[in-house]
């Protein structure tokens, strides 16, 4: 009774229904008997606002420039959407949102107002970032190297840096970072959305060289970048891709971007 | 530390505020603070700033852990991952207090992101006694489970809300966090029956009181009170708390979650709540005969 009380009650909060509707079919279409301060269909209307605002308000805080460049109200549609199809999977909200730019990107496939932002995805990923980056500021001095130097030179040159949790990577076709400053501080003027960028988002607390108060966007040349994906990607110390780039692991380590490794196979 | 001084006040530990506490930790500055409550869920990274922050606030406040994820009411089963995260808090601080809400968010896995309505029926009180269980086992500790709002009341509904929670503490052994808004609000709305509410509630497990405001709304039929902790207590509230406070000491909590205001004001509010209990009445009655 209580399972098919709350699969019922689940089933109203993501009915697209509203009060109108509900009216014109007689008030009320829930099979629950309940009683309340006004008919069924508005108090479940009230539920059902909760839950889509809450998340909505989540999201306009995570994305302020997605919704800058949309439109608030075209925003709460994108999102209305996203809430449907993307279940909130556990309690804290600290992941949601996690694939915003993905759903973002299939609108663009499939909506010609989306369609027209097409830098709007990629936007999208890089606030991602920027929220990943603000949850997770660097812990000083994380990287174990003591646990490193007990290693033998071939163990050494088999193990698989790890970027700290806040760090984060962003290749985009588009002038994403460009854009966002733009957004920030209102200066859009003569911009060339069409700019590809390699981006690195940095989390407070990186030594670049004095520690950040707070994330920062970094523009990335392509091997320096590449360095970056590969470490990300798990590639060994030994088959980095150094040679065209004056970023090396230890300066990385330095500046506090690795903070872990991983022994080899 | 378990439980939390008799008459002790405290207020919500919120996101715009966090540097302020930070300053009153660093110049002793307590303003008649006693203790602090956090929600649970946004502390649970020991990676992030709020626990690095919650490290420095609890060296100066006693600390109170209100969750809103538990889900204790739905069917789905525990989340395990939340519940791994909420210990090892709980394990790092110790805080006086745990507690969540007499509701459910979740069905197949899916979150609703609030905190709905149980019917009071007899199986859903043996099944959320199974879950406390389950969760008070899991901390080594007893938590507290808090009387929610509700908007709507289930007609299979076959216990009052008081007998519910009092069968809960007498299955379980948890304690009660009694919102006074919440009841009123629902008295409002779903007329739900303040006095024997008030008599038959069992007040010797009752060991949180929280303290908050609503907000009005209209419907197209009427209008219903929204527990939104939005702005001040209000004069019923108040007047709640008078009547409780003169018999219950429990601890007495300002919660403010939305549209939040400057500190000063939620301070403000703290200092009411003082004013009100017994024990300071009793303090300024003796400091009047002293003069």
């Amino acid at each position: 009774m209580l399972a098919e009380l709350q699969q019922q009650f689940a089933d109203q909060l993501l009915a697209a229904q509203k009060p109108a509707d509900a009216a014109a079919n007689g008030g009320d279409s829930s099979p629950l008997a309940i009683s309340g301060p006004a008919p069924a269909a508005q108090l479940f209307q009230l539920y059902r606002n909760n839950f889509y605002v809450s998340l909505r308000e989540r999201l306009e805080a995570v994305f302020p420039v997605t919704t800058a460049l949309v439109g608030e109200e075209f925003f709460a549609q994108i999102s209305n959407r996203y809430v449907r199809e993307f279940p909130l999977t556990q309690a804290p909200l600290a992941d949601y949102g996690d694939q915003y730019g993905g759903h973002i990107a299939q609108l663009i496939e499939t909506n010609e107002a989306v369609a027209s932002v097409p830098y709007l995805a990629d936007v999208a990923r890089l606030e991602w970032l920027l929220e990943l980056a603000e949850q997770r500021p660097l812990q000083p001095n994380a990287f174990p190297f003591e646990r490193l130097s007990a290693l033998s030179p071939e163990q050494q040159a088999g193990v698989r840096l790890r970027l700290a949790p806040g760090v984060g990577l962003l290749k985009t076709d588009y002038a994403a970072a460009v854009i966002h400053q733009g957004v920030t501080t209102g200066e859009l003027d003569g911009l060339d959305p069409n700019q590809s960028e390699y981006l690195l988002v940095l989390p407070a607390g990186t030594a670049w060289p004095e520690p950040l108060p707070r994330p920062q966007i970094q523009p990335l040349d392509e091997a320096a970048f590449g360095l970056l994906e590969a470490i990300e990607a798990g590639k060994e110390l030994a088959s980095l891709p150094l040679q065209d780039t004056d970023w090396t692991p230890a300066l990385l380590i330095q500046r506090g971007l690795i903070s872990d490794f991983e022994i080899g196979e | 530390m378990n439980g939390l001084q008799p008459y002790s006040t405290g207020v919500g530990l919120r996101a715009p505020h966090i540097d302020q506490w930070l300053e009153r930790v660093r110049q002793g500055d307590s303003d008649g603070i006693d203790w602090l409550e956090i929600h649970s869920e946004n502390f649970f990274d020991p990676a992030s700033r709020e626990w690095a922050c919650l490290e420095q606030i609890a060296d100066a406040y006693a600390l109170s852990f209100h969750s809103i994820g538990m889900s204790l009411g739905s069917v789905d089963p525990l989340s395990e991952s939340n519940l791994a995260q909420l210990k090892r808090l709980v394990d790092h601080f110790n805080p006086a207090l745990v507690s969540d809400h007499l509701s459910w968010s979740s069905v197949n896995g899916r979150y609703f992101n609030d905190l709905l309505p149980l019917p009071y029926t007899e199986e859903a009180l043996s099944h959320f006694s199974e879950r406390v269980d389950q969760v008070q086992q899991l901390l080594g500790r007893q938590i507290l489970i808090e009387n929610p709002t509700a908007y709507m009341a289930f007609a299979e509904s076959t216990i009052s809300e008081w007998q519910f929670l009092n069968r809960l503490v007498e299955k379980t052994g948890c304690g009660l966090l009694l919102d006074l808004n919440n009841i009123y609000v629902n008295s409002v709305n779903l007329g739900l029956q303040l006095e024997p509410y008030l008599a038959e509630i069992n007040w010797s497990a009752v060991t949180e009181i929280h303290l908050a405001g609503f907000t009005r709304k209209q419907l197209d039929d009427g209008e219903i009170l929204i527990d939104t902790h939005g702005s001040r207590v209000s004069d019923p509230v108040w007047d709640l708390y008078r009547r409780v406070s003169a018999h219950c000491d429990a601890a007495a909590l300002i919660e403010w979650d939305t549209d939040i205001p400057e500190l000063e004001v939620l301070l403000e509010e703290a200092a009411k709540a003082r004013a009100i209990q017994p024990q300071q009445l009793e303090t300024e009655n003796v400091a009047r005969g002293a003069a």
